[in-house]
């Protein structure tokens, strides 16, 4: 489908809804029914997702595009197009998955740019933070900030902050006190209505095409941000992991070994106890799904191999909402928004994660959310399986919030945290398939002592960011990471079972790993001097 | 047999401090292993290989011993608030490294109490320190103490670090003389992007003090050392030494390898096998 192609069935139609400007709803003209069934739909604004945006059906079976505009530069002119994104675990890498629709042009009229950060508050306070339009960056901007209850019709003034800045954003704190500076606020919701108020006239033109106030001297306009109060495990601290593989290969080749007690099951045994059995007697993490070595204990030693959805539903799915399981890794078949074994019939969807934890993202300031709210945010995952981290859905399905990008400002209620994924497919040392069995299990359990080593580094106090540098490198007895670096490269070691081995390979279909949240994060802590490292950093449709 | 591990651990470049990547040291001049450590020997007998997972029931309580002398010693020098001594009674936490990747890389491990996690993870010594359930003390921290910004003091911060890593006999001399120090309060519980300037009037008082080799600056990132604390009460919130070269205390020493790996364990000695060229695996 050619963008520029005014035959493109894919295009945007605006539809009032009366929350402008805020919030901008577009009909395209595909059954909503038919497009969830087959795939997704987005939003990109210059060619990158949207920062806030959901697909809704219309009345008419359509789908609605709904963009939350407030999260994108304020005061400019943007390219839209919708993108169609097809279901595509298992196809063949020549396959088409997405289609560009027509290119329109939007001009934003709002004043400020929120950020996906800072969307909550606790009972220490709220942070109000807002991007001015950069054409204002250095001029004396003031403003007023007024603070509505939204639980009683009309909202309840609860409180207005006023100031002015030169620095090109907005940043006030406020202690959830009304007015009188000493009653508390202690409802869930406040809306947050930042006017603003341009120095010259130069703003004039702009407000007018949208009939916003305007003056010769003093134009101004105003935009709202939702703030929820936050309902549960608002930390991303909690000393339970989880680790979970599935069955990886295509056709029935190495079930054995994947099975209790064999090399692959060994093999991820190990990382389970590196990562929760008792050294002398006392814990490292904890785990209630994985079960480390022990063999005069109960429950028995469990890897996390899943093989049907009532493990994942009885067991693993409790697991994770437990509040204080907040790290997870899983092996598995991959998309940007699903994680399955290769027959699909241990499936899980980032929908259904986020549903769990807690963890919503919307897009429209009007419901009960808006950006992401984190109930239940993770500290630490990792999803190994291609394209998990080809869009945004799974770090946001944990909460995972993302590091922020120059000219964002943003300010958590939870600590650093990290997500790991792959950019897109990529060769899989588990999946077998290679016609010869010892080559197929040798791979598969090197891969697994990769993990051992991988997790090995990250208990040891090792910044993220070097331990995914150690893990991508072939060392003896390990099948690294297939990033770009590993096109050519020979798997050489040792076999417990099967004795040494020494396998070259020029032709690796290797991948980006993409790393969203902090690369120093370490077990225990942070360095924030690897902060501005960016061998890991996500393009910002992913970030 | 006994394995001074201090005479033999410079014969190799440093190999992780500065660099990107951890590479794995088998120290082909023949680091002296017990015959109970499984290995893979070249034709000339060299080891290349131990699997880095191998370890035993005794190596690990025999580290949990060390690391715990050097806790004590450490939290005496650092005048930390742990009640002392520090027993296995004590510990809450901690990760022993199995014997084959300490061999490898040189980081033993680190043992942790309810107040502190004490790390020997560079060239066998103590380089790590960090306080327990830090994110939980940092965000009480934020939302406790707002001072305003013309309180804000590097100078104090950068003393405090310097006393520290003093009082840990690591290197300062050295570290000042070869990196570049620097002071910022931190970013993050800041709500700042990094390198960012505070704009508000307020700031949180918790402090990152770094000294970043010639390497880091060209990179744009990374550090050879540094410590966070929280200065309104000098509390230690992390100490981390990435380079041995800075760090003059003595490593842990093993004395009793053959005890702690008994009987023989297998070596693997037909290396190198002949090139196997296949097919891959499929896609993920």
């Amino acid at each position: 489908m050619n963008p520029l192609d005014s035959s493109n069935p894919l295009m945007l139609k605006q539809v009032i809804t009366g929350d402008e400007p805020d919030i901008i709803t577009f009909e395209i003209p595909i059954s909503y029914n038919v497009l969830t069934n087959i795939g997704g739909l987005n939003l990109n604004i210059n060619g990158v997702d949207a920062t806030l945006e959901e697909v809704d059906s219309a009345t008419n079976g359509h789908c609605l595009l709904v963009w939350n505009s407030t999260y994108e530069p304020p005061l400019r002119s943007h390219l839209l197009q919708a993108q169609i994104m097809l279901n595509g675990v298992g196809a063949p890498s020549t396959a088409k998955l997405s289609g560009m629709g027509q290119l329109i042009t939007f001009y934003s009229s709002n004043v400020v740019q929120f950020f996906e950060s800072g969307s909550m508050f606790d009972d220490n306070g709220a942070y109000l933070d807002a991007r001015l339009p950069s054409q204002y960056d250095g001029q004396t901007v003031n403003y007023t900030i007024q603070l509505n209850d939204p639980s009683t019709s009309p909202p309840t003034p609860i409180k207005t902050i006023t100031g002015s800045t030169s620095s090109g954003m907005i940043q006030e704190d406020w202690d959830l006190t009304y007015d009188d500076g000493t009653n508390h606020f202690t409802g869930d919701a406040v809306d947050a209505v930042f006017n603003v108020t341009f120095p010259d006239s130069m703003a004039n033109l702009a407000l007018r095409k949208n009939g916003q106030n305007e003056s010769s001297n003093s134009p101004s306009g105003k935009n709202t941000k939702r703030l929820n109060k936050a309902a549960g495990s608002l930390t991303e601290w909690g000393p339970n992991i989880d680790v979970v593989y599935v069955y990886m290969p295509t056709n029935g080749v190495l079930a054995s070994s994947f099975a209790k007690d064999g090399e692959v099951w060994s093999g991820m045994q190990g990382v389970v106890d590196a990562l929760t059995m008792p050294n002398s007697g006392y814990d490292i993490y904890n785990s209630y799904f994985d079960n480390y070595t022990c063999y005069f204990c109960w429950p028995r030693p469990y890897p996390g191999y899943v093989q049907d959805m009532t493990t994942v539903t009885n067991v693993l799915f409790p697991d994770l909402t437990n509040g204080i399981t907040k790290q997870i890794y899983v092996k598995a078949h991959g998309s940007g928004n699903s994680l399955c074994n290769w027959a699909g019939t241990v499936e899980i969807s980032s929908d259904t994660i986020s549903q769990l934890l807690g963890n919503i993202y919307t897009a429209k300031g009007s419901r009960m959310t808006n950006g992401l709210n984190t109930k239940n945010p993770y500290r630490f995952v990792f999803l190994d399986g291609c394209s998990t981290a080809s869009a945004k859905n799974w770090r946001r399905a944990f909460g995972v919030y993302p590091l922020d990008a120059p000219n964002q400002a943003a300010r958590n209620k939870v600590g650093p945290q990290a997500y790991v994924g792959w950019q897109k497919e990529h060769t899989g040392w588990m999946d077998a398939g290679t016609g010869d069995s010892t080559r197929d299990e040798n791979l598969a359990y090197a891969y697994t002592q990769n993990l051992n080593m991988f997790y090995t580094f990250w208990m040891n106090r090792v910044p993220l960011k070097q331990c995914l540098d150690a893990a991508s490198i072939a060392t003896a007895g390990t099948a690294p990471f297939p990033v770009p670096r590993n096109k050519n490269v020979t798997i050489w070691g040792s076999n417990p079972n099967n004795g040494p081995y020494n396998y070259p390979y020029s032709n690796v279909m290797t991948s980006k790993i993409y790393l969203v949240g902090y690369p120093g994060l370490r077990v225990d802590g942070v360095d924030h001097n690897l902060d501005p490292d960016k061998t890991y950093a996500a393009p910002v449709n992913v970030e | 047999m006994k394995m001074q591990l201090l005479s033999v651990f410079f014969l190799f470049i440093a190999f992780q401090a500065q660099s990107q990547v951890i590479l794995p040291n088998y120290d082909l001049a023949g680091r002296e292993l017990p015959p109970g450590v499984p290995k893979m020997v070249d034709t000339n007998g060299n080891v290349i290989y131990v699997n880095p997972m191998f370890t035993t029931g005794p190596y690990r309580e025999h580290i949990c011993d060390l690391l715990l002398k050097e806790a004590n010693q450490v939290a005496q020098e650092l005048q930390l608030s742990e009640k002392l001594p520090i027993t296995r009674s004590n510990l809450v936490g901690g990760f022993i490294s199995p014997f084959g990747f300490t061999y490898a890389y040189k980081k033993v491990g680190n043992i942790s109490t309810t107040n502190y996690n004490y790390g020997v993870e560079q060239d066998y010594k103590f380089s790590d320190l960090a306080l327990a359930n830090l994110d939980e003390h940092c965000l009480e921290y934020r939302a406790k103490y707002q001072w305003p910004t013309n309180r804000i003091n590097t100078a104090e911060a950068y003393q405090l670090a310097t006393q520290w890593l003093v009082a840990a006999h690591m290197n300062v001399n050295t570290l000042n003389k070869e990196c570049r120090v620097k002071v910022d309060i931190d970013h993050f519980w800041n709500g700042l992007r990094p390198g960012e300037k505070i704009k508000k009037k307020t700031f949180v008082p918790i402090y990152n003090v770094s000294w970043l080799s010639p390497k880091n600056q060209s990179d744009g990132y990374g550090d050879v050392a540094y410590v966070t604390l929280f200065a309104p009460t000098k509390k230690l919130l992390e100490l981390t030494v990435y380079d041995s070269k800075y760090i003059l205390r003595p490593p842990v020493v093993f004395t009793n390898l053959t005890a702690l790996f008994p009987g023989k364990g297998t070596v693997t000695t037909n290396w190198p096998v002949k090139p196997q060229p296949g097919p891959l695996p499929g896609m993920e």
